[in-house]
């Protein structure tokens, strides 16, 4: 079995909240839920009876359960840490990776939350690098607290000089 | 301040734009007009309401004057004040520590008048912070000196010339025209600047490409017979050196633009910046602060090898860069060759980082990687090509030994380098390419495992960079051994928040 990158070093990093998993599970299930739409038109509108129906229901059930284990996916595999020298972040199960934003190239942070974020708790954090693909890094998944905390954490002392550029 | 020429320039005193600015405002806005208004003329197309648009320029000539007349800059100690507008008035401050950059464009109009037109950009935004259409040139000129002098929170201009401040320029690069030529013969400008001719053209006459393909088939038709009357062999030759004269003309079109764009490229450095100039017709006279540069692009591709030479440009940070007439990335050395290439990336950069002294090799396995998912990919036109010609669609597996052969190549050439506070990347067989950066300039360190890695025992790091253009080779190490990958995403880490 070759190494996987989710299972090095596994001390210090924490997981998402539990409050979040659910919220989560849908919302990243939700684009795989999309299919299911003309997969239950187009088949019974052609060939409408127990053929049609023989097309939607397995792919209906393919694209839930894609759906499902991928928006379970994103809540169980995503795991931060907060170091001396930045922030960490893995993500994924089948794409693993894992990024490293130093405090000193952070240039600001967001903090979102929705109605259904609020609801639980919960909130969304950005981090803004000056870096094109990590311009802005979003996890949801936190609880309001330690967004706040690590927003707190991150924004470097003094102020940011311009010497990243 | 010592170093303004202050009768040129009084310090206070509120200036205005040349006197011939309001022509320059009249034909920009007429710019977007005069295609169309040529084409018509010459193609007799269109109907006489079209002209009546032309009605409109009469009432833009005031409006031009006006806004020469309200236009008024101010340089102050530290900064420049521009007021603008008739109605809706603007008073923008620009400090001279802020602004990034001074270009001077002059297009062939500006050059018999002696004028340029100025921009000057800060850091954010995408369009430039001030725009002055036209100054005088050896206005322009002094304008650009006073602001540079002040780079560096303007220390070393109030105690100084900018000469000390920024040392001497050196010149690192000047292209003559025989490069130009080569350039030209190299590059595929050509073929660009005629699909973009067509696509304008068709804006205009949508039909116009198929007329054209018609007439030519027609007379590649009518004229079958005299063809075929000397033989299918002449025939082939006649479609052959049609064809070849038309790659020559598009070569001639490319070696044009290379010396219409870069005649007279001259690159120069020093202390806190590069400067470029170059242009037959239209002249540019640009600056990039050395600080600005991210990261860097190397390629060489088959043609440029036989010539041994090689093209350098650089990602900048920050303002401008998307105006319209600057260039996305800055093309340090459009042209040039080994030793020119190490003294100007050896200028900008502290240390001996270039040429990079040893590579090292990614996954002995690389080279699968890179033959499995095209060979795979390949099998399904193979497939179709089959169901559709029997057997001979088989023939295109043999594209799988050049595959094969290919992927083996690349991996030998592929490799990668951390070291005397660089990180570089190289790759590519028939055409290469070398993606760097320093370490400081990273802003971010990505360590990815796709399944396929996973299998292979792979992994891949990417180093996140300031406005990494979408058209470069990304900087990123792919198919390197797991635990090499752990190791070089941790060190760069350390590396960047040192």
């Amino acid at each position: 079995m070759n190494p996987e990158l989710n299972d090095l070093d596994a001390e210090g990093w924490h997981g998402l909240e539990p409050a979040a998993k659910n919220l989560m599970l849908w919302f990243g299930a939700l684009p795989f839920l999309i299919p299911i739409v003309p997969a239950s038109v187009l088949p019974n509108a052609l060939m409408p009876g127990f053929w049609g129906l023989a097309v939607t229901l397995p792919v209906a059930a393919l694209c839930l359960l894609l759906g499902l284990t991928y928006g379970h996916n994103r809540w169980r595999y995503t795991r931060w840490r907060l170091d001396d020298d930045g922030f960490r972040l893995r993500r994924g199960r089948w794409w693993q990776k894992e990024i490293f934003v130093p405090r000193s190239r952070v240039q600001h942070l967001d903090i979102h939350n929705g109605p259904m974020e609020r609801q639980r708790g919960l909130a969304t954090l950005v981090i803004h690098t000056a870096g094109t693909e990590s311009h802005a890094l979003k996890q949801q998944g936190f609880s309001l607290q330690t967004a706040t905390l690590l927003r707190d954490a991150l924004i470097p002392e003094t102020r940011r000089d311009d010497s990243a550029l | 301040m010592t170093t303004a020429p202050s009768d040129a320039l009084p310090a206070q005193a509120e200036l205005r734009l040349h006197p011939m600015s309001w022509l320059f405002e009249l034909l920009n806005v007429l710019r977007q007009f005069i295609v169309p208004i040529v084409f018509l003329l010459i193609t007799g197309k269109g109907s006489s309401y079209e002209f009546w648009g032309l009605v409109g320029v009469g009432f833009m000539v005031p409006l031009a004057i006006a806004r020469y007349i309200s236009f008024r800059y101010r340089i102050g100690e530290d900064r420049i004040v521009i007021r603008s507008g008739l109605l809706h008035r603007t008073v923008r401050d620009i400090a001279f520590t802020r602004i990034q950059n001074v270009t001077l464009q002059q297009g062939l109009l500006h050059r018999l008048m002696g004028v340029a037109e100025v921009r000057l950009e800060t850091g954010g935004g995408e369009k430039e912070e001030g725009r002055m259409r036209v100054l005088g040139f050896e206005q322009a000129r002094q304008l650009q000196g006073i602001i540079r002098s002040h780079e560096h929170g303007g220390a070393a201009a109030r105690n100084g010339s900018p000469a000390e401040s920024a040392g001497a320029e050196t010149a690192l690069l000047q292209l003559p025209t025989k490069e130009l030529l080569k350039l030209g013969l190299i590059s595929n400008k050509g073929m660009i600047l005629v699909a973009a001719g067509f696509g304008a053209a068709m804006q205009f006459d949508w039909q116009l490409p198929e007329q054209l393909f018609r007439q030519a088939g027609g007379w590649l038709w009518d004229h079958s017979d005299d063809f075929t009357q000397h033989g299918y062999l002449s025939y082939a030759l006649g479609v052959l050196s049609l064809l070849m004269a038309a790659f020559v003309l598009l070569r001639i079109i490319s070696m044009l633009h290379a010396v219409l764009h870069y005649h007279g490229f001259k690159l120069r450095g020093d202390n806190h910046r590069l400067s470029i100039e170059r242009g037959l017709l239209n002249r540019f006279h640009g600056s990039l602060p050395r600080t600005r540069i991210q990261a860097w692009t190397l390629q060489q591709g088959w043609l440029q090898r036989r010539f041994a030479r090689f093209q350098l440009r650089v990602d900048a940070a920050g303002g401008g860069v998307k105006s319209e007439h600057v260039e996305p990335n800055w093309h340090l050395a459009p042209i040039a060759d080994e030793t020119h290439i190490a003294h100007i990336i050896g200028a900008v950069m502290p240390g001996n980082a270039w040429p990079v002294a040893e590579w090292l090799p990614l996954h002995p396995n690389a080279w699968k990687r890179e033959f499995k998912a095209p060979a795979l990919f390949l099998l399904i036109p193979t497939a179709i090509l089959v169901y559709w010609l029997h057997a001979w669609g088989l023939l295109l597996l043999l594209s799988h030994p050049w595959l094969w052969l290919q992927s083996k190549q690349w991996a030998k050439h592929a490799g990668y380098a951390h070291a005397n506070g660089l990180i570089a990347v190289r790759e590519g067989w028939i055409g290469k390419s070398w993606r760097f950066a320093e370490v400081s300039k990273v802003q971010a360190v990505y360590l990815k495992q796709s399944p396929f890695d996973r299998r292979h025992g792979m992994a891949t790091v990417f180093c996140d960079t300031v406005n990494a253009g979408s058209f470069e080779p990304p900087l990123a190490v792919r198919y390197l051994p797991f635990e090499e990958a752990v190791s070089l995403h941790r060190a760069l880490s350390a590396a960047i928040t040192r």
